[in-house]
């Protein structure tokens, strides 16, 4: 078991997508469908303008929201502290597309499956680093294991200046005084807390109609067929 | 079942079972990443990255036999084992659907028909050699987007048809950077980035034309406490990320700049006074002259504050040796104004005063192999075409000072006069990468035979081609062996990475040599490209298959050391006519130019409401030629990357708002954009990215996505470089 991070520093982000292209073809992505999404903002009055570039993805929080309102059990979280999609399970409902606080969920229309950052976990299993890392080009991102203090991500995550997204595997370097653009804690949003710790369990299954019903029949479907003893 | 409170209850219990089942299931990474991977072969092999000019060395990994992804090769100088967005998009293109297969043949209604081979080899083969027996061979040209390949077998077919017009993209990108610093360093050095303290880019933005190298260089050095300048009138990624510090220059005024720069140094006794002496002519005539180019001055004409100026110019006289101004490639200098071939030779005589060539942390003229050639006695040379370039490139009383490569944006008007009868265009297309729109397209039109040989369709294939020859994609063949020139030199090769995925498409080399077979000139192509390589190699010991397998092969040019170039007797021997840098050019003077770099203005100037229109790369699009990209033009509709740059003062002024829909108004040209309003760009300026534009109906992605600057420019020639002058346009924007 490891804990696995990510770390961009934002002060050598040059916003030229080559890691969203390299995760792209990494993964067989379709073209239009990325899992890394980009958040530019400047400040200041020509010609003390300042920019950077904020890459976004999955930031594998501590309590996904999605994984809370994922009603097939498709969205889970490993002991790795990954947060993957079990394929075989999803069934395109997109909960967990609008649960999402980062917006780092996609719907790929070519696999009817919803679509997402999972840390390159085929290649960490190998001991390579995740796509957009070793595509970098201006060494913007580091990947690896928080558990060992002596790892190059540990040490860079003790630095001063790295800080993290509460409650996430995230952490950002951002230059100076742009302290504001670290993206908000994971919190989830208010209908997923009413979910988990009101009407869960019973909430599941009213959080839409149409998904609802897809997502009750699959079950029903499973729950026919396995060894159900009725009192 | 029937669906009761009591059944709903146990179903959501279900689910929630379910979900800790899923989650036993795949409990760590490995059993999940197990699961979801395809059961594969992978395979690797070498190659070099054709999305653009530097020639990246890549990677391919192939899984069962397809292409799957690359990365940059880790052995190679220049990508430093990175390779950039586009060369990601570029090399999946291999598959795409809208790649030629067949030879094509416009038939009399203007569509394309699909012909066999032999017949376009035939069909072509008798009518150029027809345009050469009735108006002889200087009416024909070869154009292209530089590369290796088609440098040899481009120029090869020209001198064997008895042509003297070769021709590369060079007048339309960085001819003007070449001959400024031809003629005062005699050459174009590198910048030891990893050991410079001070660099300072002069228009140039590697974060957005791309420079995997120099993004490389640029880390280490910034950890050893560099400072980096970016002069830009734009707040590119290089000069908001990578640069300390960025000088917000009024675009076309870069010279005053580099005047001012020049004058603090001399004043105030910065400069190296040891390399000025032993090494540079005409100092006291460039001092007597920088006199009058205060730091005051320049912020006159240049909007940059004079403390600001003064300040770096004295940055850079404190750390000299190890500073330089970086060498840069279109932006402020490459072809865009009419003072650019002096602003050129500003840049580099800038960099003599700092003392640094050849120094470390300064600029070097590295080494390179010298690669062996076809024995001629086997394998016959054309002779030299006896005719002068039709274009005027090294003809007296033209173009004498400017590269042999050509002026490529004259050829539609010198078809238009009937001096240029039939073209072969390869890899470029000027139909949408030259100025002035109209100019080129009926220009073109009054040759009697155009060719156009590219893996895709274009604007210029689309517009005046006669024939189109579907070349196969650079995955799918290999190239000539190229010099990587560095302290470390290297050589390398293109290498087919993959069997190609269309039998109609052929390798350039196979195409010249074959039409050239066609024309009764296969003497001239006796050989093949493996016997060419093999040859070019045969002095380093190497064989293709030692490129092929290993990537990238350290080659042997003697040890680099950081010393001035000199010649067997010590004598100064940079490539200049004195052998040393030369502030003064008796060449220019020779030739009626400016023997110094003295101020003069762009050949038009903003004024009012009137914007000077300014263009550049983005990190994710080579030119047009990506424009057809489904993963390069996904970024583009995904962040509206085709939205044209306006200042939020001048903005205001004109009541546009961001992301507003704006009427773009120059020379006769009229253009519907989205604007991006932003602090990041001079007010003066109007900024239009990349290559979009496009008007090819079959590159359908990019069919009318956003404006290009070479529609509001009109035809026009720099008198000393010959380059087109592609940034001497004003426009006005409105609300559309």
């Amino acid at each position: 078991m490891s804990k696995y991070a990510m770390l961009i520093d934002v002060n050598e982000c040059i916003g030229c997508y080559a890691c969203r292209v390299a995760c792209q073809t990494t993964n067989d992505l379709p073209s239009d469908i990325s899992r890394i999404k980009f958040m530019e903002k400047e400040k200041g009055t020509f010609p003390e303008t300042e920019i950077v570039v904020l890459p976004t993805q999955c930031m594998h929080c501590d309590e996904p929201a999605c994984v809370d309102v994922c009603p097939t059990g498709a969205s889970f979280k490993n002991e790795d502290g990954l947060v993957l999609i079990d394929y075989d399970k999803c069934i395109g409902c997109k909960y967990c597309i609008t649960a999402c606080p980062y917006d780092a969920r996609t719907f790929n229309t070519s696999t009817g499956k919803v679509d997402k950052c999972n840390f390159c976990a085929p290649r960490v299993q190998r001991g390579m680093q995740p796509a957009c890392v070793e595509a970098c080009v201006n060494d913007a991102r580091f990947f690896g294991e928080v558990d060992d203090s002596n790892s190059p991500i540990s040490k860079l995550i003790a630095e001063a200046d790295t800080a993290k997204v509460g409650g996430t595997s995230f952490y950002y370097k951002l230059p100076e005084g742009w302290d504001e653009s670290l993206p908000e804690d994971a919190i989830k949003p208010a209908y997923v807390k009413n979910l988990t710790e009101r009407v869960h369990p019973a909430g599941k299954a009213l959080l839409g109609l149409s998904a609802g019903a897809v997502a009750a029949s699959y079950v029903m479907t499973r729950v026919n067929g396995g060894h159900e003893d009725e009192e | 079942m029937k669906l009761n409170r009591r059944t709903f209850l146990k179903l959501s219990a279900a689910t929630a079972s379910m979900a800790a089942l899923g989650a036993s299931k795949y409990r760590s990474v490995d059993n999940w990443a197990s699961a979801n991977e395809r059961p594969s072969n992978i395979t690797t092999a070498y190659s070099v990255c054709n999305s653009c000019g530097n020639r990246c060395g890549i990677m391919a990994y192939l899984r069962n036999g397809r292409l799957w992804r690359i990365t940059g090769n880790p052995d190679d100088n220049k990508s430093g084992g990175k390779i950039c967005t586009r060369g990601h998009g570029y090399a999946q293109m291999v598959y795409d659907k809208y790649r030629l297969s067949q030879p094509l043949k416009r038939t009399s209604d203007g569509s394309f028909v699909e012909i066999p081979w032999e017949q376009a080899y035939q069909e072509i083969g008798d009518k150029l050699m027809g345009v050469v027996r009735k108006y002889g061979p200087q009416s024909v040209f070869w154009s292209e987007y530089s590369k290796p390949i088609s440098n040899f077998y481009g120029a090869r077919l020209m001198a064997a048809l008895g042509s003297p017009n070769w021709t590369t993209h060079s007048s339309t990108c960085f001819v003007g950077r070449n001959v400024g610093f031809d003629y005062t360093l005699g050459g174009l050095p590198s910048g030891d980035y990893e050991n410079t303290k001070y660099v300072v880019f002069v228009g140039r933005s590697p974060a957005d034309g791309m420079g995997l190298n120099i993004l490389k260089g640029l880390g280490v050095a910034k950890k050893k406490g560099a400072k980096v300048v970016s002069v830009d009138p734009r707040l590119s990624y290089s000069a908001g990320v990578l640069a300390d510090e960025w000088v917000a220059v009024k675009p076309g005024t870069d010279l005053a700049l580099l005047l001012a720069w020049m004058n603090v140094l001399i004043a105030e006794n910065l400069y190296d006074k040891g390399f000025v002496e032993n090494y540079t002519v005409g100092f006291a005539e460039l001092k007597e002259m920088v006199k009058q180019y205060t730091p005051e001055w320049a912020e006159t004409i240049t909007g940059v504050k004079a403390e600001q100026i003064r300040r770096i110019g004295r940055e850079l006289g404190a750390n000299r040796p190890a500073a330089f101004l970086e060498p840069g490639w279109h932006a402020a200098y490459g072809s865009n104004y009419a003072n650019s071939t002096q602003t050129a030779r500003a840049t580099a005589i800038v960099n003599g005063l700092l003392g640094n060539i050849n120094k470390p942390g300064g600029l070097c003229f590295y080494n390179r192999v010298s690669f062996g050639g076809l024995n001629p006695e086997l394998y016959p040379t054309p002779p030299a075409s006896p005719y002068e370039r039709v274009d005027g490139a090294g003809v007296k009383g033209k173009y004498p000072l400017t590269l042999s490569t050509g002026l490529h944006h004259l050829l539609p008007g010198l078809a238009k006069e009937g001096k240029l009868k039939a073209g072969i265009f390869y890899s470029v297309n000027p139909g949408r990468t030259v100025p002035d729109r109209n100019y080129v397209i009926e220009g073109y039109k009054n040759l009697e035979l155009t060719i156009v040989i590219d893996w895709q369709m274009s604007e210029t294939a689309e517009q005046f081609a006669d024939y189109v020859l579907p070349e196969s994609h650079p995955m799918e063949r290999d190239g000539i062996v190229e010099a990587i020139a560095s302290s470390r030199p290297q050589v390398t090769m293109q290498a087919k990475v993959i069997d190609p995925v269309h039998s109609g498409g052929r390798g350039l080399d196979r195409i010249v040599s074959e039409l050239a077979t066609a024309m009764g000139l296969e003497r001239f192509f006796n050989f093949t490209l493996e016997d060419l390589n093999k040859a070019m190699l045969f002095p380093l010991g190497l064989f293709p298959v030692h490129l092929k397998s290993r990537g990238i092969v350290d080659g042997d040019a003697g040890q680099w050391h950081y010393e001035f170039p000199v010649d067997g007797s010590g004598k100064p021997s940079l490539r200049t006519k004195s052998g040393k840098v030369e502030f003064f050019s008796s060449s220019f003077a020779e030739h009626g130019h400016n023997p110094l770099p003295a101020w003069q203005a762009p050949k038009v100037m903003p004024s009012g409401d009137k914007l000077r229109m300014i263009h550049g790369h983005q990190a994710y699009h080579t030119h047009a030629q990506t424009m057809n990209n489904p993963y390069l033009m996904s970024i583009t509709k995904d962040y509206e990357g085709d939205s044209i740059w306006l200042n939020t003062e001048t903005a205001k002024r004109l009541g546009i708002s961001d992301g507003d829909t704006v009427q773009v108004s120059g020379n006769g040209w009229e253009a519907k954009s989205k604007v991006k309003v932003t602090q990041r760009i001079h007010p003066e300026a109007l900024f239009v990215p990349g290559g979009y534009g496009g008007f090819a109906k079959s590159l359908v992605r990019g069919y009318g996505i956003g404006v290009n600057i070479n529609d509001f420019l009109k035809h026009d020639t720099e008198p000393i470089s010959g380059h087109a002058m592609m940034e001497e346009v004003l426009v006005s924007v409105k609300r559309a």
